[in-house]
């Protein structure tokens, strides 16, 4: 490769030591190598060292340009290269991203752990058959796969439940506490702002088997507050309903038996549709009477605390439903589960939550956060996330599933991680502390030639010991760009080779964020970097805590 | 009271022996077909602990190296996957491509590997150096060998360094970095094959084979591994078409192993020492053993 001059210093350290280059950078950049392109041809230099530069040149010139189409929010193919982009409603996540990621789910298995559950995971596909019919509407928009002359008829994971039923009924389980991380797949039109991909995580958490009237269903509410008050999000609510209580509701208004699933998903929509919008769905699309929409409309409209469960108990035409007598009581007991619990004071009460998918059969819940809750009455650009998890029980799907039609009750909730991602990446932004995301603790350097050797064992001898080490990938790196590298990456600490101090059995250390130098004797290296790696990270965590209080 | 405690245990503990061994049959009453695609499998909790620790081991050498992660969806344009895996291309899991709302239609397949996703991650980030790992599962359509592990959708665990820098320092780290890997999940001996593509190129020119059959013949010297030399031969003579004396050429060449004093004995072949190629692959390969040592 060729070594050229100075002036390149800062593009042949920001390639080769992997930095991301921004929009200022490029331009100076630019300039510089353009410069360089300029002097190799005045002074006649080998045609391979100037075709190099020229290339260079070029490629930071692209660079630019897509570093603007990125930034002006188009999308990034340029060149009208098609190949080069992420299927549809689908993305990659980045260091950073995978950084936020995988704090979250810690945060979460934590939790779902400190509860006794255990994890599986299943494969990404299943059979075509088995997610037939359990989705209601949403079916149409399961991913399937081309039928390419195998037996079977395959679709990728709609969600992680109905998978689990499967689990439990092929394994003969009848009762399980798990918890399960997995991407799964729905055709829909994203929705970037409100953080809808057709590709994304599920974080869930179930309870299957008999046990007594809504102890696990509390539980399982108590889970979702746990994690969204440990996660840092903001304000919430919980908002909770019983399936059966609705159907009582439906009954009573006079909807007919075969409308219950469509006037559902209508009214699932209030949360993010005005009234007047879904009343109009109904009548018009979904073939209702109007006075039957409106008497819905009378009822789904409340909302309030436990107090709510006795106020309806007065209504004479809703107890005549046996179902309505069952759900409210149920949703007593699970208030006062949940008192002892201490988190009724999240948890509201409301008529208008109908959740979407068909499989639940008694209490549903969600959970939305307050500064990001749509607000009908603001406009499309609003940022609303939506719910931030949700659940229900559902007692009837491993029946519906299993051959041997056993029969295993299950409660679980789902915590939409793609939203939660969305708002910590907000937060970092906000907060403009710059997080490293290469854990790299200690960097090997040398200031002069030929020292690549003594890097690599020295490397090796590190490892060895458990340390993070990088070194440059280059025979005779330039110290300036080593320093640079480590700046950049926060990395704590810097080893720096050179003959002499080889000689005279020294090792230097440089502490980065300081710049101070000390010799350490060669063979007391490994517990001297310990010792300052301590010393470096109890600095930091009293100098952030300081700015914290400030 | 511990008595019965016991006793208890120990029943519910046959009872779970005798569900494992249940699981396997396929449950088909009522035409209800309960069952997992072909190829594939769950992870039960103590297959997902015994996950946990590995990724945990592997993952935690990957970090002391600096390496940063990313993920990349498990489905990619169809196009960016044709053309990459040659023959294997047939393994690829196709998705439907109904058409959008807005008229949008994408062609789309399972991720064959993570390689190709790597490459179109950099690409597309305009990204000239990277160092990185990526833990995900895949996706080939092939006949699952259970016996031997392998399936249709399964883990791969990958790292690799994106860049131009000096020759053989990425190679020696991501070797070091799987010794490392390999001492630490303590799963008994084991050994480090290492060749050149180039100096095998090299080897079937000097043994007369023509170019254009060069990445063919590979995959058939690749079999070595599990099949014995009359059988291999007998491909490369009767299904490959070469004739038996080049056979015999690379005969000799292929069952060649050792050290690093290997590489001056090819240094000094006759045949070799005058191939461009074979030169060039045997410097590399020298300054290889030379950092692997020192690391």
């Amino acid at each position: 490769m060729a070594t050229n001059s100075v002036s390149t210093t800062n593009l042949e350290s920001a390639i080769s030591t992997g930095l991301s280059i921004t929009d200022n950078d490029l331009n100076d950049l630019i300039k510089i190598q353009g410069d360089l392109v300029r002097k190799l041809k005045a002074e006649k230099a080998p045609a391979e060292q100037i075709k190099e530069a020229v290339a260079k040149l070029v490629s930071l010139k692209q660079e630019l340009a897509a570093h603007h189409l990125a930034v002006n929010g188009e999308a990034t193919t340029t060149g009208g290269n098609k190949l080069l982009q992420c299927p549809r409603g689908t993305r990659d996540y980045h260091p950073g991203q995978m950084k936020i990621r995988e704090e979250v789910f810690r945060i979460i298995t934590d939790i779902f752990k400190q509860h006794g559950a255990e994890t599986i995971d299943t494969p990404v596909m299943e059979l075509t058959s088995l997610l037939t019919e359990k989705y209601g509407e949403d079916s149409k928009l399961i991913y399937e796969l081309k039928d390419q002359g195998g037996a079977e008829q395959l679709a990728l994971r709609y969600d992680l439940t109905v998978p689990f039923a499967r689990y439990l009924a092929e394994n003969g389980i009848s009762s399980m506490k798990r918890y399960h991380i997995g991407k799964v797949y729905r055709r829909d039109n994203p929705k970037m702002t409100r953080g809808r991909y057709r590709e994304f995580y599920q974080c869930d958490f179930d309870i299957a088997g008999d046990f007594d009237v809504m102890v696990a269903d509390a539980e399982c509410i108590k889970i979702v507050v746990e994690i969204l008050d440990k996660l840092n999000l903001g304000q919430y609510q919980i908002f909770v309903n019983h399936r059966k209580l609705l159907d009582a509701v439906f009954a009573v208004c006079g909807v007919p038996d075969s409308h219950f699933r469509p006037i559902s998903s209508a009214v699932d929509k209030l949360d993010k549709t005005p009234w007047p919008v879904v009343r109009n769905e109904m009548i018009n699309e979904k073939g209702l009477a109007p006075e039957i929409a409106d008497k819905i409309w009378s009822y789904v409209q409340m909302h309030g605390n436990a107090d709510l469960i006795n106020k309806l108990r007065t209504d004479a035409q809703l107890m005549s439903q046996k179902i309505a007598t069952g759900a409210l009581n149920d949703l007593e007991t699970l208030f006062r589960y949940l008192s002892l619990y201490g988190v009724m004071d999240k948890i509201t009460f409301d008529l208008k939550l109908a959740r979407g998918l068909d499989y639940y059969t008694g209490v549903i819940f969600e959970a939305v956060l307050t500064k990001y809750q749509y607000d009908p009455q603001l406009g499309e650009d609003q940022v609303a996330v939506g719910s931030v998890a949700g659940g229900g029980r559902y007692d009837e799907l491993v029946h519906k599933i299993d051959p041997r039609q056993r029969r295993v009750p299950c409660i679980g909730a789902s915590i939409g991680v793609e939203r939660i991602f969305a708002i910590k990446e907000h937060q970092m932004a906000e907060s403009k502390i710059q997080t490293k995301t290469v854990e790299t603790e200690i960097y090997v350097a040398s200031a002069q030639k030929n020292l690549i050797e003594e890097r690599m064992k020295l490397c090796g001898y590190l490892w060895a010991n458990g340390f993070k080490v990088e070194m440059a990938l280059k025979r005779n790196p330039k110290i300036l760009d080593q320093l640079q590298y480590c700046e950049k990456n926060q990395v704590e600490l810097c080893v720096i080779v050179g003959s002499s101090e080889l000689e005279a059995g020294i090792v230097k250390i440089r502490v980065v964020n300081t710049r101070e130098e000390f010799e350490i004797p060669r063979d007391q290296l490994a517990e001297q970097l310990r010792v300052y790696l301590n010393k470096v990270r109890q600095q930091l965590k009293e100098s952030s805590s300081k700015t914290n209080s400030n | 009271i511990n008595d019965t405690l016991t006793k208890l245990l120990s029943s519910q503990q046959e009872e779970s022996n005798r569900q494992s061994i249940r699981k396997s049959e396929n449950v088909t009453i009522n035409d209800k077909i309960l069952k997992i695609p072909r190829g594939t499998r769950d992870y039960h909790p103590r297959q997902m602990k015994i996950r946990e620790e590995v990724f945990c081991t592997i993952i935690d050498c990957f970090k002391q190296h600096g390496a940063d992660t990313i993920d990349t969806p498990v489905f990619e344009l169809t196009t960016l996957l044709r053309e990459k895996y040659g023959e294997n291309a047939k393994l690829i899991y196709e998705l439907q491509d109904p058409i959008d709302d807005d008229g949008n239609n994408e062609k789309l397949a399972l991720r064959y590997d993570l390689t190709v996703p790597f490459a179109r991650y950099i690409s597309q980030n305009k990204i000239s150096a990277m160092k990185r790992y990526q833990i995900g599962k895949v996706y080939r359509r092939d006949n699952p060998k259970m016996t031997r592990g392998r399936y249709r959708e399964f883990y791969q665990c990958d790292f690799d360094i994106a860049g131009c820098y000096d020759p053989m320092i990425p190679d020696a780290e991501c070797i070091k970095i799987i010794v490392e890997i390999l001492d630490k999940l303590a799963l008994g001996q084991y050994k480090i094959y290492i060749n050149h593509r180039k100096l095998l190129d090299a080897m079937f020119t000097v043994c007369g084979v023509p170019d254009k059959l060069f990445r063919s013949l590979s995959s058939t010297v690749d079999k070595l591994d599990k099949l014995p030399w009359d059988v291999v031969r007998n491909e490369l003579i009767n299904e490959k078409g070469l004739s038996p004396e080049v056979v015999d050429r690379i005969s000799r060449y292929v069952h060649m192993h050792g050290n690093v004093n290997l590489i001056d004995q090819l240094r000094n072949d006759p045949q070799l020492s005058s191939n461009k190629l074979a030169i060039q692959a045997l410097n590399d390969l020298d300054l290889l053993f030379r950092y692997l040592t020192l690391f």
